[in-house]
């Protein structure tokens, strides 16, 4: 089934039709919002709130304005920014890290602990908030160029410098720490 | 989506812009651009090397996989109520004006009942022209009608 037919059936109110929609998208969905705000409980809660906008403003989609991949990843993303934005202005952190962080650990004594899943996901949670969504928009989600910068409002030559930039960040800091 | 025939040939420029930008696999790469670089890429032994060492930081960042969990049972356990489309301006106008057409009905509906009150009113007798009891008590003040009687 198309998105046009998807979504059509869920602005009728078709719960079936939505349980589809949540099992295609949910899984992408729930990996971009972990990855943007390094913490698993956020994302979750990104998630469930992305895909109830979806149901409720299902009647809104227009399957020749954008994928509903990229129309999801719209609200999603602009829920996390909302999220970032409201927290701290701390670094999140990689919930490894940040559990490891808990038990008084020095930076050091962390480091040789971490696996290099957990030194990438640091590496990333280091990166400025439009440095990690551009990363991971277009490296992780399978979003084409023209797609991550209407996500993100910015044009494409945009996009690049802040791929660039976050490609750079990212290997010096996984140089730095192994 | 191919280039097409106006575009200036990718310079080797460009090409490392889009190798520094979007790592190694073409398929990151912006679809217009992907075939010229793939062609330069062939004959030019610095965007390989430049191709190689993006492709090592691709590989670092393949192993960041989250973990998924999946809630499609709770989400469509506990979904609230719709909300309407949004409707084209004309459409809305449109049932502005309908709406309306059915408040003048309910109107009209509701003023029948004066109407025929009223008709019956005109239908019966003519109301009587001595008005001097009315003047009596209009201009007399209670204290001098009790009085009087």
């Amino acid at each position: 089934m198309d998105d046009g037919a998807l979504m059509e059936q869920v602005s009728h109110g078709d719960r079936e039709a939505f349980a589809m929609l949540v099992e295609q998208h949910a899984p992408a969905l729930q990996r971009f919002a972990v990855r943007l705000l390094a913490q698993q409980s956020h994302a979750e809660e990104i998630v469930q709130e992305t895909l109830t906008r979806a149901w409720q403003k299902a009647g809104d989609y227009n399957a020749e304005r954008a994928r509903l991949s990229t129309w999801l990843h719209r609200i999603a993303h602009n829920l996390c920014v909302d999220r970032l934005r409201r927290q701290e202005r701390e670094v999140p952190l990689a919930p490894a890290l940040e559990s490891a962080l808990t038990a008084r650990e020095t930076a050091e004594q962390v480091l040789e602990t971490l696996d290099s899943q957990d030194r990438v996901a640091k590496a990333i949670a280091s990166l400025s908030e439009r440095h990690r969504t551009a990363l991971v928009l277009t490296y992780y989600q399978s979003l084409s160029n023209r797609e991550v910068a209407e996500i993100m409002g910015i044009s494409l030559r945009a996009l690049e410098s802040l791929l660039v930039r976050a490609r750079q960040q990212i290997k010096t800091t996984l140089e730095a720490s192994s | 989506m191919k280039r097409s025939p106006s575009q200036p040939p990718l310079s080797l420029t460009r090409a490392k812009e889009i190798l520094n930008a979007y790592g190694a696999e073409p398929e990151r790469w912006p679809e217009e651009e992907r075939g010229d670089l793939l062609q330069l890429l062939a004959r030019s032994p610095e965007l390989q090397a430049l191709r190689e060492t993006a492709s090592q930081l691709d590989d670092l960042l393949d192993e960041w996989q989250p973990e998924v969990i999946n809630h499609t049972d709770i989400l469509v356990g506990s979904l609230p109520a719709q909300t309407q489309p949004k409707q084209h301006w004309a459409n809305q106008l449109a049932a502005i004006f309908l709406s309306g057409l059915l408040g003048w009905r309910q109107a009209a509906l509701a003023a029948a009942p004066l109407a025929l009150g009223f008709i019956w009113g005109l239908s019966g007798e003519p109301p009587s022209d001595d008005w001097s009891e009315a003047e009596f008590l209009i201009f007399n003040s209670p204290m001098k009608v009790l009085s009087d009687e």
